[in-house]
């Protein structure tokens, strides 16, 4: 299996080729000739194209951060067990685009709203955001109860498009 | 003096840098000092530096740092002479100023009357007004009346900034453009400031194109001594919130930096304000200036004015509080060179500087000179979303503002925070820019720059080598690696992980 390192929302291959100084890798297809100038505890530096960088990096579980010339990156190492099953269709779920806790719910299960209405209201550090809906339809789940807390990235509700039949 | 007391043993009711900054002064004036800490504060530093520390309780952290009670109990119970409110939680509250001069404590910082006066942002433009201090045109406090405020926002045109009554610090701003928008954000406004201030009044002002933000630190004795230590320059923000501030201000012409200091000690002294305090103004482009507010407490911002003017604010403070008259006189006040300030925080400036959260696996602090780093950061924090995102402040001083500048560039290079995403890239930029580098700034300058500021996509040698670098702290990499045949007896580089 190929290691396997995301970045924001594209995944890059990285396998290496040749071993020594300098290395060369094969990146997305690409072939990158590394010269390794320094390595010690946490400090990098390489140059790649006649351009050196500095880097630090540190290592949290799945979480690789690397500082490279001042510039944070932040990876994630990609099991390819776990990659095989990451398929789940996020078209209709509202996700928390950053840790914190949900305010006010506006909305009920299976309420309709129309575009731009406030779904909910979540905080973070003490920043208040509405979670509004992009478009017309009905709120089909809710994962959150007002002052729950949550992590960047959760589901916070599914939507779906409003329902045309009567219910019964 | 027959009134003035001697502290002996302080209490810093508050957390993080401001804490550690607080008891720097107080160690060095032979005061005890003694911390209250959360449970998920244990193990920072402000807890190990102080001599006494004293765990607080609280249905979630934050509301730990806001019980009154619990901390003048604790304050009471363990001697205390005195207590710093530092910024921030209990700073500007003045049933917390009055509960600790109840208990027999005294208080570092104003009388409650004064952060009553001063503290309610209503109250206070309607009393700087009344002693014919410049006001931005705005509408009048009209309470949680929506369609009243709407009406009167109309009358001083949009666009205008919807403002808490009880607030600061930001929390429960939102500029409208126009009309049709008023509703949500009066909602959100409202709703924040019940919040955050537990007083859903909001007010209305007019929102300047292009404003700078303009405040002035005073300090004030019980003597009617009150001076100005000069302005600063804190228009470079984003959410309201300040992420740069310097002093002195650049392109400030020397007459209105007279008047503007010269207005703030005539509005302390109106106010009969006593202590360590910040008058803010807006203004315009012209050099016109209105009072925004003033803040009752010490600045997160007030070690550039430390820098410049080689005065020690908490050390006033504390002197100002024990009835002691102020060692000098505005003529003593001399600035030397120039002093800028950088707040790293816990954020996102790609993703709309949206708060983030992780722990610092490394960390590495600059070593250059004429840099003060101000943070309550260690290797193995956790950064939560239960404070405010700030992690250091960063401040270096030079003869000149480029030499102060230039002195950032290089600490924010040598600046490691590993764990965590933060604003520190977005500042580097910042410094950078060319009209940064002019001094020319303003309140919208990251908003109109935000494309020139933010992270360029596209450089394919820093992807790779980042990436080189991220695979090299991989097993999975290393073992397909070390697979490989090598090609000479010796090799340099890579890490044994």
């Amino acid at each position: 299996m190929k290691p396997k390192y995301r970045f924001g929302d594209q995944d890059f291959d990285v396998s290496p080729v040749r071993r020594g100084n300098p290395s060369v890798l094969n990146i997305n297809g690409s072939l990158a000739t590394v010269y390794h100038d320094e390595a010690s505890g946490y400090l990098q530096k390489l140059t790649i194209n006649g351009r050196t960088f500095e880097a630090h990096v540190a290592r949290d579980g799945d979480d690789i951060f690397v500082q490279l010339n001042g510039e944070h990156w932040h990876f994630q190492a990609i099991n390819p067990i776990d990659a095989a099953g990451d398929s789940s269709n996020s078209g209709d779920i509202v996700s928390a685009p950053m840790p914190g806790v949900v305010v006010s719910l506006n909305v009920e299960v299976g309420e309709r709203v129309s575009e731009g209405t406030t779904i909910l209201t979540i905080e973070s550090m003490k920043l208040q955001t509405a979670i509004i809906a992009e478009r017309d339809g009905q709120v089909a789940e809710l994962y959150f109860l007002e002052g729950d807390t949550f992590d960047k990235g959760a589901d916070l509700l599914r939507f779906e498009a409003p329902s045309e039949d009567t219910p019964n | 003096m027959s009134s003035s007391v001697n502290i002996q043993r302080l209490l810093v009711a508050n957390r993080g840098e401001i804490s550690s900054r607080i008891m720097r002064t107080c160690q060095r004036l032979g005061i005890e000092t003694v911390v209250i800490f959360h449970a998920v504060d244990a193990k920072a530093p402000f807890v190990r530096e102080a001599d006494l520390a004293l765990e607080i309780y609280g249905e979630t952290p934050t509301a730990a740092y806001l019980d009154i009670a619990q901390i003048v109990e604790l304050a009471t119970h363990n001697n205390v002479h005195a207590i710093h409110p530092g910024y921030g939680f209990l700073a500007e509250n003045r049933a917390f100023a009055e509960a600790i001069l109840q208990a027999g404590i005294t208080f570092v910082g104003p009388t409650p009357a004064a952060i009553g006066l001063l503290g309610d942002k209503v109250a206070s433009r309607e009393f700087v007004a009344r002693h014919g201090f410049p006001l931005a045109p705005s509408v009048p406090d009209l309470g949680t009346d929506r369609e009243a405020l709407l009406l009167a926002a109309t009358k001083i045109g949009f666009p205008v900034l919807i403002k808490a009554a009880a607030g600061g610090g930001g929390k429960g701003m939102h500029i409208v453009h126009e009309p049709q928008a008023f509703k949500a954000a009066f909602e959100l406004a409202t709703s924040e400031a019940e919040r955050y201030f537990g007083d859903p009044r909001v007010y209305c002002e007019k929102y300047l194109v292009k404003p700078r933000h303009i405040e002035v630190q005073i300090l004030a004795d019980e003597f009617g001594c009150c001076i100005h230590l000069g302005e600063r320059e804190c228009s470079v923000q984003r959410r309201f919130q300040k992420v740069i501030e310097e002093t002195p201000a650049p392109n400030l012409s020397a007459a209105t930096r007279q008047r503007i200091c010269e207005t703030a000690v005539g509005i302390a002294k109106a106010a009969k304000y006593t202590s360590a305090g910040t008058v803010e103004f807006v203004m315009d482009s012209q050099e016109n200036y209105y009072f925004l507010e003033m803040n009752t407490r010490l600045q997160v911002e007030h070690p550039v004015t430390e820098m410049v003017t080689g005065i020690d604010l908490v050390e006033a403070q504390i002197n100002i509080a024990a009835g002691l008259p102020l060692p000098f006189t505005q003529e003593d006040i001399c600035h030397a060179g120039h002093a800028i300030e950088l707040r790293i925080c816990a954020e996102d400036p790609d993703q709309g500087f949206i708060p983030a959260t992780g722990k610092v696996c490394f960390l590495r602090e600059p070593q250059l000179s004429g840099i003060r780093l101000d943070t309550s950061l260690h290797q193995g924090s956790e950064v939560t979303t239960a404070f405010d995102p700030m992690l250091a402040k960063l401040i270096a001083h030079g003869d000149s503002r480029e030499s102060a500048r230039k002195k950032l560039v290089t600490a924010l290079a040598e600046q490691v925070i590993l764990g965590v995403m933060t604003n520190s890239a977005f500042l580097g930029r910042i410094l950078k820019d060319e009209s940064f580098i002019a001094g020319e700034v303003h309140t919208h300058f990251i908003a109109d720059n935000i494309e020139s500021l933010s992270r360029q996509e596209g450089d394919t040698d820093a992807l790779n080598a980042a990436l080189v670098v991220a695979a090299s702290n991989d097993s999975n990499f290393l073992e397909l690696l070390n697979k490989i045949p090598e090609p000479h007896s010796t090799m340099g580089g890579w890490r044994n992980a």
